[in-house]
């Protein structure tokens, strides 16, 4: 799950239950705040952590996503008209990665569904959504709860995650299967995530057993802290769009911009000939004649930049919207809002004095984007079977 | 035995069809009638047994009826009588431009004629004439540049151009008139007196938007935007009375061979891809259509027949938003003896209204919406047996009335509709006294009743908001939640109180165009 | 003589100057007419938005600026409901007195905010110069704009009980939307105000008792840019031709302008003019701006004394004082709210009083009666929350604004009178009581000079 947008005034954040292991961890203390809890940006090195999760096992916290726990007999159904995850057909354990979309097809969130239980499921959004669920429970028996404040959450990530988990006691759910346990005497859960395109997992258990766990994870599973700037570089390269950041939610008070699945580079997450979802008949109406689409570009270039423009045959066509150095590939990896009519793969943008001029980029498949291009090619297939 | 043969037609699928319309009300019947003339196999289905909706004849006393639900007709879309050659179906007038005779508190009384022009232009006092007809034109104008945007599916593109186009004067007087109390914009136009009186409470009339708030002039363009007999503004009451419109929409939908079944309620909406494919009827069994044109309460349409998990959460907030505060209440009396002479038929041969003065108005409203029955109604009554000859019984009398404003009451228990009945009573009897001694039989009527009797819910019976706020509610109901193939054309598409047909005039074009466009269909 | 300008501001309060100020700074030719000086009672209850205070450049003239620390109403029986402008603390607060309905703050408050419709329809309400077709065009929206109308269109009432289930909560919402403007919960457009109630940031100015006030600063800062002052009463404001008005001055000077503004309501009654379709203009009512010197200081209520405070028992009593108010009487239970001055005085206010009062005999003006009848209320009200405050009470002053005289028949002013023939002068634009009077009548000078 990808965090929000930082807060734009930070107006004494809140500490979330990890707060004080994060503190006396965090060398470099360099703080931000999302959803107005305190993040540490980075704990020791950007470049550090980034290796740590790339090549072993990284924990962050990630307490300041929105969390709520759905009940009641159609929660499945009211989660399927919340986001457009396919509640009903997640088996106990499995979750689903989907959107919230407005009445006409526009964006508003990234959502995770996670079936705990037949009436029980794990609702995690970016940001909060209360009015939405609030509206959505209307004429269905399910019920939402906000437990943000009652829980943490830790995200273990990395090739050694299993590693850790089972060095502090804990199982590694399966393959996609979650699982929940007691570790002594404090109940968790643990649900497999990815993050970026690393394999992970996360643990929500009550925030009053925050700092024993993240103990235990840290002392016998040997797994280094990730701040919230290496965990972006790890999200642009998996192509993961960061509500916010690289779109803007369709209801965001005085924005003119909507974006659709297709335009933030998601359509698999929105495919129209899945159950019914909140503003799948307007997606209908927009989704064939897409304007814009959320690239990710790989930039010959050192520097990060984001609000460039970005030029395709010489042409101003976009911007871009966020970006960071890739230590794996020597290049920058940004997100470029285009338009959408250019079929180009060779891109340029403008880079900043001194040296004033351009340089090239070009297209960058990343996991998400390969998702997207697969599902378009399916999608294209059947269109050209009938 | 199996489920399937108990219950006639369970487990049937049936096809061929073109378009289904659910609900037999007038809209309904407009929206078939249109279908089938188009060529379209269209099945018309209706949950009770009456075709017809609020609007059908009942028997007070033997021998004497009375119309339920309307009992004039003022917006009737000239369209669709056109349209639907709804002369040749059966319509004709038994008073085709109806005065109007207002009472007020203070004895007084003012007699307008029904072609509004006419009588600005006959107006006694001459400061008040000239006043009331730079009124009238002004009003006139700017009604019918409205129309358009009281048919509810007209594209927003089309009246942005009309808007566009039209002169700056106009388009600054229609900011007013959309935007200002009914009051406001009286005073500017009108010395006091008992024209302004008159005007303000049909300003008030049947709507929830009271005269001295905002949006509340809207309520009288949209009056006046309607046309009958080639008269802006006018009323009529048609040979044997309202019910006659219903019964020649139906004579329409039948001659387009449209098939009427009554007594088959539809349980579901079958929305396949985001298509409307068809409807589950309540006693088992299905039938498939492209084209599904719904004419109930949006509530039931969209909450029930296809259920709260398959439609858009702001759609169904708008839709579901509205807490009705106000209605109106129906009497009808039947009275002992017949007015025989002329000059007392010539009084009673008119629309009788009795109009309470404006602070008493206010006060009103006040009340009803505070939930208590106010001291003060506004009075709508005609002598449907003096109007209309044929109705009328050989000893007996029918008075029917309208009373507003009243507190919209789900469930209103005996001592509440016996103090309404007497409130009622009292204002009638301020324009004509000792009434009380004559009545034989009484039949109040109020939101609950009508529903009750076409298994509504009350609230669709209850008085409209302002008309600006209909507009809104009317657009987003008429996206039908953009299932495509399902056009709606209920309560909450229509705007203004009354028999109307617009709505369903419009849903029925609207699915036509579509469907040719598409290639759908027929 | 006769002087031509492209703007003639009439009043003496804070919205007229910085109207004038901005606008002559804008590069028009500005008048403004301030008949009489009035001492300024309201003054601590002017709103200064940062805009307005960026482009007159106030820190120059040796102003600071605080906001308003928080919103407050004290319930019956002591129920006290804060909410504050941050969301954050507004949320923790909510969460301290055990309401229900934190969660959904941030989005009833965004919603709240993105009334697109209401606000294109507050401002084609209140004035469309140029273009008049702003409040009509309302029918040419799609589907998404027409479900934010009819939210907008309908009752504060209506959009509180939609959204949110406790009802201190909604009481307290209520009582600070709508409270200003005087209007009841169950009227249509009446959620204009919660729009508009959280469109704005409030901030204020409380000048200590040695500096400069605003008003004066602001009249400094008028005279600065050219604005030129006319101190005499007016006679008489007619049209002279059909984008011209003129305005008669008792001494025979007329004065012609292209648009005539009165920023507030309170000036224009004077006159006889008032705003002609506002929804949120609250016509039939008057306000009352009751000041109280305490004979010893007295803590402030929840120990701050820089919020607003409001008393209310019910949001539908709201609902109940406008009807008494047009009625002509003076509301039972009047609500009214109340601040305290920088040198501790509380000021008191309330839009619920009638405009004129109507007995036995028909309508009638206020009298002084009337008037220590409404002190004594008012006063009463403050005492039911701030039992103390009885014996402590040195003298009071009481200030009617926007009372009408009830035979004189009002000539209205705005959009919608182009080129007619009745009593109504499109030019000559009468804002109503608004949450933010000066943003509002910036706003709405901009748009008068951008409509030229």
């Amino acid at each position: 799950m990808i965090f929000p947008a930082e807060d734009v005034i930070v107006d004494s954040p809140r500490a979330t239950p990890l707060y004080a292991a994060a503190a006396s961890a965090s060398e470099a203390n360099i703080w931000t705040s999302v959803n107005g809890w305190s993040l540490a940006r980075v704990f020791t090195s950007v470049e550090k952590e980034y290796h740590a999760a790339k090549n072993s096992a990284a924990i962050a916290d990630l307490g300041a996503l929105s969390r709520w726990a759905v009940r009641g007999p159609e929660a499945a159904q009211f989660l399927s008209r919340i986001t457009t995850a396919p509640a009903p057909r997640l088996g106990v354990g499995e979750s689903a990665r989907g959107l919230i979309l407005d009445g006409d097809g526009g964006v508003l969130d990234l959502a995770e569904v996670s079936r705990l239980s037949d009436d029980l499921f794990l609702l995690t959004t970016p940001t909060a959504h209360a009015r939405r669920l609030q509206l959505g429970a209307r004429g269905v028996d399910a019920l939402g709860e906000d437990i943000c404040e009652a829980v943490a959450a830790i995200g273990v990530f990395g090739p050694r995650a299993s590693e850790v988990l089972s060095a502090a006691g804990m199982k590694m759910p399966g393959e996609d299967v979650a699982a929940s346990a007691v570790v002594r005497g404090v109940e968790t859960a643990a649900r497999p995530i990815q993050f970026g395109a690393l394999p992970g997992v996360e643990l929500i258990f009550p925030a009053a057993d925050a700092l024993t766990i993240w103990e235990r994870l840290v002392r016998r599973g040997k797994a280094g802290p990730i701040g919230l700037d290496a965990m972006e570089i790890l999200r642009i390269e998996s192509g993961a769009p960061r509500p916010g950041v690289d779109f803007v939610a369709a209801d965001h008070p005085g924005t003119t911009t909507r974006r659709t699945p297709a335009e933030i580079g998601l359509p698999h997450l929105a495919p129209l000939d899945r159950g019914w979802y909140n503003g799948r008949r307007g997606l209908r109406y927009v989704a064939t004649r897409p304007e814009r689409r959320l690239v990710t570009l790989s930039v010959d270039d050192e520097r990060s930049m984001p609000g460039a423009a970005v030029y395709a045959g010489g042409k101003p066509v976009g911007r871009i919207t966020s970006c960071a150095w890739s230590p794996a590939i020597k290049r920058v990896v940004a997100f470029a809002d285009v338009a959408r009519p250019v079929g180009a793969k060779d891109y340029e943008i403008a880079v900043p004095a001194p040296g004033e001029g351009r340089v090239a980029a070009k297209l960058y498949e990343t996991p998400e984007s390969a998702l997207a291009k697969a599902f378009r090619e399916a999608q294209d297939a059947v269109g050209n079977a009938r | 035995m199996s489920d399937v043969q108990d219950k006639p037609g369970g487990g049937r699928i049936e096809g061929g069809i073109d378009a289904i319309v659910i609900g037999a009300d007038a809209e309904g019947l407009t929206a078939a009638a249109y279908l089938g003339r188009a060529g379209y196999n269209t099945i018309l289905l209706e949950a009770g047994v009456e075709i017809g909706g609020a609007v059908c004849a009942r028997e007070l006393s033997p021998g004497l009826s009375y119309v339920d639900g309307e009992h004039l007709i003022s917006i009737l879309d000239p369209a669709v009588i056109a349209d639907l050659d709804l002369y040749r179906h059966g319509v004709s007038y038994a008073a085709r431009c109806l005065d109007t005779a207002y009472f007020f508190e203070d004895g007084k009384t003012l007699q307008l004629g029904g072609d509004l022009q006419m009588a600005a232009a006959a107006f006694d006092d001459e400061e008040a004439g000239s006043a009331f007809q730079k009124f009238i034109t002004d009003v006139f104008e700017a009604a019918a540049f409205c129309r358009p945007g009281f048919e509810t599916a007209a594209p927003a593109s089309d009246i942005e151009k009309a808007m566009r186009a039209a002169p700056r004067s106009l388009a600054a007087r229609l900011n007013f008139f959309s935007l200002a109390p009914a009051q406001e914009v009286l005073d500017a136009y009108l010395p006091d007196g008992c024209l302004k009186t008159a005007l303000l409470c049909e300003a008030g009339f049947r709507s929830a938007a009271a005269p001295h708030e905002p949006f509340s002039f809207m309520t009288l363009l949209r009056r006046w935007a309607g046309e009958i007999a080639g008269l802006q503004g006018a009323c009529a009451y048609p040979q044997g009375g309202a019910v006659a419109v219903v019964t020649a929409l139906r004579r329409a939908a039948q001659a387009a061979k449209v098939d009427i079944r009554a007594a088959t309620g539809v349980a579901s909406i079958l929305i396949e891809q985001d298509h409307a494919a068809g409807v589950e009827l309540e006693g088992g069994g299905q039938i498939r259509a492209p084209i599904i044109v719904a004419a109930g309460a949006a509530r039931r349409v969209f909450m029930e027949m296809i259920g709260a998990a398959n439609i858009d959460i702001g759609f169904q907030r708008a839709i579901t938003a509205a807490q009705p505060q106000l209605a109106s209440g129906h009497l009808h009396l039947s009275l002992k003896g017949v007015a025989r002479d002329e000059k007392t038929r010539g009084h009673m041969n008119r629309r009788l209204v009795y109009a309470p003065p404006r602070e008493a108005l206010r006060r009103a409203f006040a009340d009803a919406r505070a939930g208590r029955v106010p001291d003060d109604l506004m009075i709508e009554a005609v002598f449907p047996d003096v109007l209309d000859e044929e109705t009328g019984g050989d000893r007996m009398q029918l008075l029917s009335a309208i009373a507003h404003p009243l507190p919209f009451d789900e469930n209103p228990n005996a001592d509440r509709r016996a103090e309404i009945e007497k409130t009622i009573l009292a204002n009638i009897e301020k324009f004509a006294p000792d009434i009380e001694d004559r009545i034989k039989e009484r039949a109040l009527r109020l939101a609950s009743d009508i529903a009750k009797s076409t298994s509504a819910l009350a609230q669709d019976y209850a008085a409209p908001p302002s008309i600006i706020e209909q507009v809104a509610l009317a657009r987003v109901a008429g996206s039908a939640g953009y299932v495509s193939g399902l056009y709606f054309c209920g309560r909450e598409a229509r705007i203004g109180a009354g028999i109307s047909c617009a709505a369903g005039r419009m849903a029925a074009k609207a699915a036509l165009y579509e469907a040719k466009r598409g290639g759908r269909a027929a | 003589m006769t002087a031509i300008f492209d703007l003639t501001v009439i009043g003496a309060d804070e919205a007229s100057f910085s109207a004038a100020a901005v606008a002559a700074r804008a590069g028009a030719s500005v008048a403004i007419i301030c008949p009489r000086k009035r001492k300024n009672m309201t003054a601590s209850f002017c709103d200064m938005p940062n805009f307005v205070w960026r482009r007159l450049d106030l820190h120059e003239y040796g102003l600071s600026l605080e906001r308003i620390s928080a919103r407050v109403t004290l319930g019956p029986d002591g129920a006290t409901v804060i909410t504050y402008e941050g969301a954050r603390e507004t949320k923790a607060a909510l969460v301290k007195s055990g309401h229900a309905d934190y969660l959904l703050w941030t989005d009833f408050v965004d919603e709240m905010k993105a009334l697109e419709a209401g606000r294109k329809l507050r401002d084609a309400a209140i004035a469309a110069p140029g273009n008049g077709d702003a409040g009509f065009s309302l029918f040419s929206g799609g589907v998404r704009e027409c479900a934010t109308l009819g939210q907008a269109t309908s009752s504060c009432t209506a959009a509180l009980d939609d959204y949110l289930g406790d009802d201190a909560l909604k009481t307290h919402i209520a009582a600070h939307a709508l409270g200003p403007s005087g209007l009841g919960g169950a009227e249509p457009g009446s959620a204009l105000a919660l729009s508009e109630f959280f469109d704005e940031h409030a901030w204020r100015v409380r000048p200590d008792e040695s500096g400069p006030s605003l008003l004066s600063t602001l009249e400094t800062a008028c005279k600065d840019c050219g604005v030129e002052f006319f101190t005499k009463d007016i006679a008489e404001i007619a049209r002279d031709s059909a984008r011209q008005v003129v305005v008669s001055l008792v001494d025979g000077e007329k004065i012609k302008a292209r648009y005539v503004l009165f920023a507030s309501p309170g000036a224009a009654q004077k006159t006889g003019m008032r705003a002609s379709v506002c929804p949120l203009a609250g016509h039939g009512a008057a306000t009352a701006v009751l000041r109280i010197t305490l004979k010893r200081p007295m803590p402030p209520v929840a120990s701050d004394d820089k919020a607003v405070f409001q008393i209310l028992d019910d949001a539908g009593d709201l609902q109940v004082a406008r009807d008494a108010a047009l009625d002509g009487r003076l509301p039972e239970s009047l609500p009214v709210e109340f601040e305290y001055a920088a040198n501790g005085d509380i000021i008191v206010r309330t839009s619920y009083c009638p405009a004129s009062f109507r007995d036995d005999d028909g309508w009638r003006e206020w009298t002084g009666q009337d008037r220590q009848a409404a002190a004594r209320r008012m006063t009463d009200q403050l005492a039911s929350r701030i039992p103390e405050l009885s014996a402590n009470v040195r003298k009071t002053k009481i200030e009617i604004i926007g009372a009408a005289s009830p035979d004189r028949a009002p000539v209205f002013a705005g959009p919608g009178f182009v080129g007619q023939g009745w009593a109504g002068i499109e030019n000559v634009i009468v804002q109503p009581n608004r949450h933010n009077a000066v943003a509002a009548a910036v706003r709405l000078v901009d748009r008068i000079l951008a409509g030229e």
